[in-house]
């Protein structure tokens, strides 16, 4: 079974991707910082890492994404963005931070589940 | 008097051999006279002695013979008698009467002049001798001298002694002569020792004869000296006229050359030997034109065409030289050749006509310049006329140039102004201000120099394209009036954002301007707005992810009656979320827009208002309601009701959301450290407390707190409450301590200390 990491400071989003993956086979794993969420992904090492941009704290998305691919073990995790800015801009910025894919809030779970499922086939 | 000194010889050597004459004349005549005189005399006594004599010795013989009567023999001894004697004639008168006479005949030998003569005879008398024998007279014996043969005789002596006395006058004369004029002839020396000087060849030893007397060889040695100083100033004179380059002319009385330098030659166009004794008014017909010939002048100017070649004019001026009788002995005329300066003069006068020219030229030009303005410059002095304009000019420009640099001075803009070259020749105070490049640095430079220095201050995020790409885009805008913004970041000295603009002149001074607008606070204003936008996206989006996330989950999926509850809760929760931060953004809004124009300020006792608005305050389920600490006097503040009830409420709202493990929230009174001044409503919760980092952020739009999402909220509650207290005139403090709590004060100014600061800002 693949593992999903959720980074993702809002409870009310990570309840509601989780209800919206699980029923598609995946292990979910959750953490509400990017500090922690780096944490997280370098335990688990996760197949997917689901990442809000705009987290409180030291660190916000695109940074821990900057992270995750500057981390050998992490790099090939595709990372997917969810997020509020949805200018060209922000959408730039997350390509530079080596983002493989790009959501923007208000998400459909339906268009979430394709996104992940195109990225990594459902666990066995 | 007079007539003597006139009569004097005028050489030394004449009047001294005419005294010594004189003296000599003059002692001969006396001799002759003293001898004359002595001889007269004693001739005269010795015929009166002789006549006596002889009657004595013929009276023997006549009385006898008279006695005898023998008168022949008387005749015979007076014929005798009268011999070689002085007598003219011998006679003897007997008693009665009866004359014998003897005379003599025969004339003198040399005959005297008659009143000689005349005097002879008045001298000499008859001698008479009464002949007497025995008693008895027999007759008179008379003598009669002959004065004439006296005379002659006394006048032959004085011939002898005049032709002695002539003789030796003359040998006198003759003797004197010659050592009078063999020395004082000596003086005679001067004459050629003065002819010697004029021909220049005289020398001192020309004085010095051996045989002069003592007195003279002390005078000519004198005499010598001056001459010989006479001589060296003649040559120093006659070198000083060689040398020097004005020709001068020395005249005599009757306006002739008698001498001439080198230069007056050339000028005269003639050699010195030719000029000298010619009229000068003939040598210098020029100079001499219209002047009477032996006047004075100075600075007379004249044309000489004598010299070939050239016309040279001279500048003369002729001087009498007195004598020292005061008598005009002759005149100097000095010629100087100014022909150079009269050529300059005549350049410099075509130059003053040229000049005067375009004076009045340019005084048409500043006339039609000064038309626009009210000073009317009358008169006929150009000059005059001219600078009065020109300061008339010079004034305003002065004014234009003293109001543009005010204006530029004040301008908060920074301009660069180029010449033709695109160097910088203007730079206004704020544009070194603004970019931090000093004046003497910029002022110049070229622009590729200016570019270079504001691009090592930009930042490297975002580069500024240049004058170049400027001057494009202008001719690409074309008539659009505004092209391209062009914004340079500068890093340093300070962050900020300029906004520059390039505009190109149209005269030759300025070939364009570059001007530069601080929009630092424009660009963080932009920046502040879009970030406030899309952290409000952000905040509106979140809720909406909920919202459209679960409502679409709950259309798609089969949820379990728990979990639709959970959704239906969620949508809700968040749904009340977006409303709490639409309206707070409108409440912002409103507020940022009206800036306190539609509070309604009143003079409230926050003693009865606090008890009142927290009585309206409703705690959350299971709270104790805060807790006032009692109020014993009237604080009186001027404020609007219903905004202070929503910034305390904001902040009581918080207080409770902050200390979710309970804990009583205090609100109370505090004075200000300045006892009527400031009045602060605390607001003490015992909840988690901020970090100083948390604590630096408090107030920032959509800054929560918390971060783990437990709490909810919109992070706009206390931006409210800033704007608020700021617009009622007091401001916000926050204190906190980490686990501890937080005591939020908002402080306003007392209704006094309102009534104070109105009546500073507003005296009437």
């Amino acid at each position: 079974m693949k593992s999903i990491l959720i980074i993702e400071d809002q409870p009310d989003i990570r309840r509601l991707i989780r209800w919206a993956l699980e029923v598609e086979n995946y292990a979910i794993h959750e953490a509400a910082n990017g500090a922690a969420g780096l944490a997280a992904a370098r335990n688990l090492k996760p197949d997917l890492v689901l990442l809000d941009v705009m987290m409180p704290g030291d660190m916000n998305g695109l940074q821990v994404c900057a992270s995750l691919k500057a981390d050998p073990a992490l790099a090939h995790v595709p990372v997917v963005l969810l997020t509020a800015r949805a200018q060209d801009s922000d959408r730039e910025a997350g390509r530079k931070a080596g983002a493989n894919g790009y959501l923007v809030k208000p998400f459909s779970p339906l268009v979430l589940i394709e996104t992940v499922n195109s990225l990594i086939a459902p666990g066995i | 008097m007079n007539l003597s000194m006139r009569l004097l010889p005028r050489s030394l050597v004449g009047r001294v051999f005419a005294l010594y004459s004189v003296t000599l004349i003059g002692f001969v005549l006396g001799g002759l006279g003293l001898f004359y005189r002595y001889q007269f005399t004693v001739v005269l006594e010795d015929s009166q002695l002789r006549a006596d004599t002889l009657v004595e010795v013929i009276m023997p013989t006549i009385s006898d013979s008279a006695v005898i009567g023998d008168y022949d023999t008387i005749h015979r001894t007076l014929e005798r008698a009268l011999i070689h004697s002085s007598f003219s004639a011998a006679s003897f008168i007997d008693m009665k009467g009866g004359t014998v006479r003897a005379s003599r005949t025969d004339p003198p030998a040399v005959e005297a002049p008659g009143w000689l003569v005349g005097e002879v005879a008045s001298r000499l008398y008859d001698t008479n001798q009464t002949l007497t024998v025995g008693g008895r007279d027999y007759g008179v014996l008379r003598l009669s001298f002959a004065p004439e043969l006296i005379a002659g005789g006394l006048w032959e002596q004085t011939r002898m002694a005049l032709v002695l006395a002539l003789f030796s006058l003359a040998g006198g004369l003759l003797l004197i002569r010659f050592p009078l004029v063999r020395w004082l002839g000596n003086l005679g020396r001067i004459q050629d020792f003065e002819r010697a000087m004029q021909s220049g060849t005289a020398t001192p030893e020309m004085l010095m004869p051996e045989d002069a007397p003592t007195e003279f060889r002390a005078t000519f040695e004198v005499l010598g000296r001056t001459a010989k100083s006479l001589q060296a100033q003649r040559a120093q004179a006659a070198v000083t006229l060689s040398a020097i380059a004005d020709g001068v002319f020395t005249l005599d009385g009757q306006g002739r050359v008698v001498f001439a330098n080198p230069a007056a030659c050339a000028l005269a166009g003639r050699t010195l030997l030719e000029l000298l004794g010619q009229p000068a008014a003939e040598v210098l017909p020029a100079v001499y034109r219209d002047v009477a010939p032996l006047s004075s002048w100075t600075g007379r100017r004249a044309t000489l065409s004598s010299v070939p070649g050239r016309d040279v004019v001279v500048d003369t001026t002729q001087s009498a030289i007195l004598a020292p009788d005061g008598d005009v002995a002759g005149h100097v005329l000095a010629c100087r050749d100014i022909s150079e300066q009269h050529a300059l003069d005549q350049r410099l006068r075509a130059e003053l006509q040229s000049r005067a020219t375009a004076l009045i030229s340019l005084r048409q030009v500043l006339e039609g310049l000064i038309r626009d303005t009210t000073v009317g410059v009358e008169g006929t002095d150009d000059i005059e006329a001219v600078s009065m304009m020109i300061f008339g000019l010079v004034s305003q420009l002065q004014e234009r140039g003293e109001q543009l640099d005010a204006i530029f001075a004040l301008s908060p803009d920074g301009f660069v102004s180029f010449d033709a070259r695109r160097r910088a020749n203007y730079v206004s105070p704020a544009f070194s201000r603004l970019t931090g490049l000093p004046e003497a640095q910029v002022v110049g430079a070229g622009e590729g120099e200016i570019e270079e220095m504001l691009r090592k201050r930009s930042s490297s995020t975002a580069t500024w394209r240049g004058f170049e790409a400027m001057r494009r885009d202008l001719r690409d805008a074309g008539s659009e009036p505004d092209p391209r913004r062009a914004l340079i970041e500068l890093a340093w000295p300070k962050p900020r954002v300029l906004e520059a603009g390039l505009r190109v002149g149209t005269t030759h001074a300025i070939s364009q301007v570059l001007s530069l607008r601080d929009v630092t606070h424009e660009s963080e204003v932009d920046q502040m707005k879009s970030e406030f936008l899309s952290t409000a996206a952000h905040e509106l989006r979140t809720p909406m992810a909920s919202i459209y996330g679960f409502s679409e989950l709950m259309m798609r999926r089969k949820l379990s009656p728990e979990q639709q509850t959970e959704v239906i809760s969620t949508i809700h929760r968040q749904s009340e979320l977006m409303i709490s931060i639409v309206n707070e953004l409108l409440d912002l809004a409103r507020i940022e827009a009206r800036r306190g124009k539609d509070f309604a300020f009143e003079v409230l006792d926050l003693g009865t208002l606090l008890p009142d608005l927290l009585g309206e305050f409703k705690p959350p389920d299971e709270r104790s309601a805060p807790r006032l600490a009692p109020i014993t006097r009237s604080v009186w503040v001027r404020i609007d009701r219903n905004k202070m009830r929503q910034a305390l409420g904001n902040l009581l709202v918080n207080a409770y959301k902050y200390s979710p493990q309970g804990g009583s929230v205090e609100v109370g009174l505090v004075q200000g450290e300045d006892e009527t001044a400031m009045v602060g409503i605390e607001v003490r919760d015992r909840g988690i407390g901020l970090t100083a980092e948390q604590l630096a952020r408090v107030g920032e739009r959509f800054y929560r707190a918390d971060a783990s999402g437990n709490i909810p909220g919109t992070g706009l509650g206390v931006s409210i409450v800033k704007e608020i207290i700021e617009l009622l005139g007091g401001r916000l403090a926050i204190a906190s301590e980490p686990g501890q709590g937080t005591t939020v004060t908002l402080w306003l100014p007392t209704s006094q200390a309102v009534a104070r600061v109105e009546a500073v800002t507003e005296p009437a």
